[in-house]
């Protein structure tokens, strides 16, 4: 006999009545004998049974195929279809989306880059709130714009890559990516000698990018590391990057420099390259709270990147410009990541590296440091 | 217990502001979240709008998440809640219902050698599940997807324990009558000490070689 007060079978029928309403579903009921054996196979099949009980059990025939019975049943509602990865990857999003817009004060060692990401991603909510929410109503349309948000922002981070990719060819010293670098400063329009030319790239804008255009720009992924901080107009698009000099346009893509890592190992190796004899992380990277609107003259050492560093991260100059994510407090600087063009960090306190989507932040690889 | 370990670790260094952790920890549940939604909710619309709810509010709650339960009891309750808010959402609109056949039950092909393929429509188990009451459905739903023990179902319900065993109970018999488990036709007898008391002892999947021909009485 069940014990649930809400559930008595009194004055019930006995067989399963379909509700006319879902609203009000129509109690089935089974007589007492029957549902103390069904309760009793039930528990036994979910182990949930005395020492006793499963002797009973095993002691009976009818209750075993009674077991058997339930089993089949659980076996049935256990079988659900898992949501497509599209569908899984936006509720993903939209999770860390709600989570970074969380209040500083709620998050405990929140990280910084969240507030930068917030006019990112308003951008993109006020593109696609204005559309009609369609037929689920206005809920269904705030998260519709959240997620698409997250990817507007996620193609953003490609123009920022952009442009820390061709940053890295201006730190190799040779001669096309010192016309790679003046592409950079001509399209731009003005340099000062004692700025990196990548975050002039990233902080700089025409004087005459429209203070309005940030709608327009997200959906062109024209959005880059200035609409990171409000403070910083617009970077300038793809286009102008690439037709600003004859050299540029015969530059090789962007990402063509970037590290191609494919394991989270990779990423590790990769990132202790920026790691000194001691292990520790170089001091030449400037401090984190500065590198997204600051474009401080490269020190000595970040000028004088030694051979070594074709290979290893020496990417400060561009590294000044990429969010921190996930707890990272230094950026080694962009690589692609099974494909995907990120940003390596590494979180020094907890001495791993971290590969990330620098607008979104999704980290899509954290290991420890070799 | 491991599980609930590395999910313990997880939540501490989300808490900490741990983004990647936060990633991981609703990456490590969301098949579960997303299947208590949609047995729940029901419609794939519906079901997808409550995991969607449901993993927000959890990414929300999570700096205030205690850890007095494990984190899986607390974020399957959220599901939980998420779903039927959106089940009570779809009762309040217009609701245009396909009049309720009971041929519909009937298995695709009651002849088919294996019960599995007799079984295995998922609009049949849909419209099973749908027609339970919502508390059976809900304590079947969180003992047979999330795996949860009688005790955390009762906890996450606010019942006894014993409410929780009988639901359960009774849930899995209409669905084993709705789904005509007694029409289907009997396998080959096989090894009969296959009954496991245990939950864990199958992995969710019919295994067709441990059934045995039921009593219809």
């Amino acid at each position: 006999m069940t014990d649930d007060p809400t559930h008595d079978p009194s004055g019930e029928p006995t067989e399963p009545t379909e509700p006319t309403e879902p609203t009000e579903p129509t109690e089935p009921t089974e007589p007492t004998e029957l549902t103390e054996l069904t309760e009793l196979a039930s528990a036994y099949l979910d182990g949930e049974v005395t020492a006793e009980e499963t002797a009973r059990v095993r002691g009976d025939a009818e209750l075993l195929a009674a077991v058997e019975r339930l089993r089949v049943v659980r076996a049935i509602g256990r079988d659900v279809e898992p949501a497509p990865v599209s569908v899984r990857e936006r509720h993903l999003a939209a999770a860390l989306d709600a989570w970074d817009r969380l209040p500083a004060a709620e998050r405990e060692g929140t990280h910084r880059s969240s507030d930068r990401l917030d006019p990112v991603a308003a951008a993109g909510a006020a593109a696609i709130t204005s559309a009609p929410a369609g037929s689920r109503g206005r809920a269904r349309g705030r998260r519709t714009a959240r997620s698409n948000g997250w990817i507007i922002a996620a193609a953003a981070s490609l123009v920022v890559l952009l442009a820390g990719g061709l940053t890295l060819r201006s730190m190799r010293g040779d001669d096309a990516s010192d016309a790679d670098s003046s592409a950079i400063e001509s399209a731009d329009g003005e340099v000062t000698p004692e700025q990196p030319p990548g975050a002039t790239a990233l902080t700089e804008a025409p004087a005459d990018a429209p203070a309005d255009a940030a709608t327009a720009e997200a959906e062109d992924g024209g959005v880059g590391g200035a609409a990171t901080d409000p403070s910083i107009r617009p970077a300038p698009d793809v286009a102008e990057l690439d037709t600003g000099t004859d050299e540029a346009q015969d530059a090789p893509p962007p990402d063509a420099d970037l590290e191609d890592l494919s394991t989270p190992d990779q990423v590790g190796v990769y990132a202790a390259g920026a790691l000194d004899e001691n292990g520790e992380v170089s001091t030449s990277v400037p401090p984190p709270a500065e590198r997204t609107t600051t474009t401080e003259e490269p020190t000595q050492e970040e000028s004088a990147a030694d051979s070594s560093a074709a290979e290893a991260p020496s990417l400060q100059a561009a590294a000044t410009e990429l969010p921190l994510c996930g707890g990272a407090d230094y950026v080694v600087g962009p690589a692609l990541y099974k494909g995907v063009q990120v940003v390596v960090a590494i979180d020094s306190g907890r001495r791993i590296a971290l590969a990330y989507i620098p607008d979104s932040c999704s980290v899509l690889a954290s290991v420890a440091l070799p | 217990m491991a599980s609930r370990i590395e999910d313990a670790a997880l939540v501490e260094a989300a808490q900490a502001g741990d983004r990647a952790a936060l990633d991981q920890l609703l990456r490590r549940h969301y098949d579960r979240i997303h299947a208590v939604c949609r047995r729940i909710a029901g419609t794939t619309r519906d079901a997808d709008d409550a995991c969607q709810e449901a993993l927000i509010k959890i990414a929300r709650g999570l700096p205030r998440f205690d850890g007095k339960s494990a984190f899986g009891t607390w974020a399957y309750r959220i599901a939980t809640n998420a779903a039927l808010d959106e089940l009570r959402k779809r009762r309040r609109r217009p609701l245009l219902r396909a009049v309720d056949d009971d041929s519909t039950h009937e298995p695709a092909d009651p002849g088919a050698a294996r019960r599995v393929d007799a079984v295995a429509d998922r609009m049949a188990i849909d419209e099973a599940l749908a027609a339970l009451p919502d508390d059976f459905r809900i304590a079947v739903t969180l003992r047979d997807v999330t795996d949860l023990d009688y005790a955390e179902i009762a906890t996450i319900l606010d019942v006894p324990v014993g409410t929780v065993k009988s639901r359960i109970a009774r849930g899995r018999a209409i669905l084993a009558k709705r789904l005509r488990i007694d029409d289907l036709p009997p396998l080959p007898p096989d090894d009969p000490g296959d009954v496991s008391p245990h939950p864990g002892d199958d992995d969710g999947n019919l295994d067709t070689d441990s059934l045995r021909p039921i009593d219809p009485t």
